[in-house]
């Protein structure tokens, strides 16, 4: 789905007569920023419901060593896999009740956790003996949308949760066309997609 | 009811029976084409069934890369008409520690996000399946183009056409256009009831979204 189809599909309502027209160094509003609204709202639906989701391949699990930092766009780990075979999801808690000495028991890697390192961690346990692909099923964040990255690999059913999103954040800004009623009209209509994403894409 | 007729309700209804002066055809146009994306998203009242040749050893795919009109899946099955069973990640963890790389028929699969899937297990030749999925509406472009709606709700798209003309406006002029949002949210949950009921009668692996009085409400202005 191309978020350029909502730019041109929101000028008119935001009282623009043409791309020409928003273009004009004296307009209210840039196109830059009406994409800058679309990313943000992409990255929402992101982590509120994890719509872009995908195996990621591009960790290397290393005999001795246990931590490893996760992918920049990583969202949140679904179910993780070394070589192939699935590691259980153990929260920090559980691996301190499972073993007093787990930071320094090793093994073949049969667990991760998410929690027993800093944000953005995933810890093995035990310290694995053996290496390999660390296979994640995750939740990613979208690539930056912008004028010369404006897809997004969303069904194109969305195309105006995006025109919404820019047409609220462009009502909502401090400006000569800022119209505080409509912009919450347009949050509201954004609340209301949302609620359909978590239904239709959401986790569970 | 044909785009030139959609459009041309809308335009008598905004007062421009002469023909497009404030209101012109392409944004009246972009505005009903909005209204059915709008409505079958809420309703998923489009549905199609076609093939789908997955390479052998194949586990994920990203079922737009595949179908461009894709929404979401509502039923899967193999070439024998068996159908593969939805599952979550966990319940194919448990069945299958190896469930990613693990040959054999496909009997289950589990969607996450918009657009992924996950086969379990994975056939070592290709094989062809065949997927029931909700569809998004193809764009109404031509005058004589025909929304795949049923015909019975097509004025409920010409009422969110006006409520869409009408935004630009704003302020209270605006305001007045909430009663044809809840003449459109009207139909949808009209709509949206017959599909959930008919979803869940045929096993549908998804129902749509149910739309409450409350989400109306908030957007209508506390009409309901």
């Amino acid at each position: 789905m191309d978020t350029a189809n909502s730019v041109s599909d929101v000028l008119y309502r935001l009282g623009f007569q043409s791309s020409g027209d928003i273009a004009l160094s004296t307009s209210w509003v840039t196109v830059a920023e009406l994409y800058q609204w679309a990313d943000e709202a992409a990255q929402k639906i992101a982590y509120a419901s994890g719509v872009f989701c995908t195996a990621d391949a591009s960790l290397t699990a290393i005999a001795s060593t246990a931590e490893y930092a996760l992918p920049a766009s990583n969202v949140f780990t679904l179910a993780t896999f070394l070589n192939g075979v699935v590691l259980r999801m153990t929260a920090v808690r559980d691996l301190w009740a499972l073993d007093a000495t787990w930071p320094a028991t090793s093994g073949p890697a049969t667990r991760a956790s998410l929690d027993a390192s800093g944000v953005g961690t995933i810890t093995l346990y035990p310290v694995p003996t053996v290496g390999g692909t660390l296979t994640q099923i995750a939740e990613e964040y979208a690539p930056t949308i912008a004028l010369a990255t404006s897809t997004v690999a969303l069904p194109t059913v969305l195309q105006d949760f995006f025109s919404y999103a820019m047409m609220a954040g462009a009502r909502g800004k401090e400006s000569d066309a800022f119209m505080p009623e409509v912009a919450q009209h347009f949050e509201d209509r954004m609340s209301l997609y949302e609620s359909v994403i978590q239904h239709l894409y959401g986790p569970g | 009811m044909q785009l030139s007729d959609m459009r041309t309700r809308v335009g008598q209804r905004l007062n421009e029976s002469a023909g497009p002066v404030f209101y012109t055809a392409a944004e009246i146009n972009a505005a009903v084409n909005e209204a059915q994306r709008f409505m079958v998203f809420l309703t998923l009242c489009l549905e199609i069934t076609a093939t789908w040749t997955v390479s052998g050893g194949t586990t994920f795919t990203h079922m737009l890369n595949v179908f461009s009109d894709w929404i979401c899946p509502l039923r899967i099955t193999d070439s024998t008409g068996a159908k593969i069973r939805p599952s979550t990640l966990a319940e194919l963890g448990a069945l299958d520690p190896s469930w990613i790389a693990s040959a054999g028929n496909t009997v289950r699969y589990a969607s996450m996000g918009a657009d992924f899937i996950g086969l379990y297990q994975q056939n070592a030749g290709s094989q062809t399946l065949t997927v029931t999925y909700a569809q998004a509406p193809a764009p109404l472009v031509l005058d004589t183009d025909v929304s795949a709606i049923p015909a019975e709700y097509h004025p409920r798209l010409v009422d969110y056409g006006i409520y869409r003309c009408r935004q630009v406006e704003g302020g209270q002029e605006f305001a007045k256009a909430l009663k044809y949002l809840e003449s459109f949210f009207g139909g949808v949950q009209h709509l949206s009831r017959y599909v959930r009921d008919r979803n869940n009668g045929a096993k549908y692996d998804k129902v749509p979204y149910e739309l409450t009085n409350e989400d109306v409400a908030k957007l209508v202005g506390g009409q309901q």
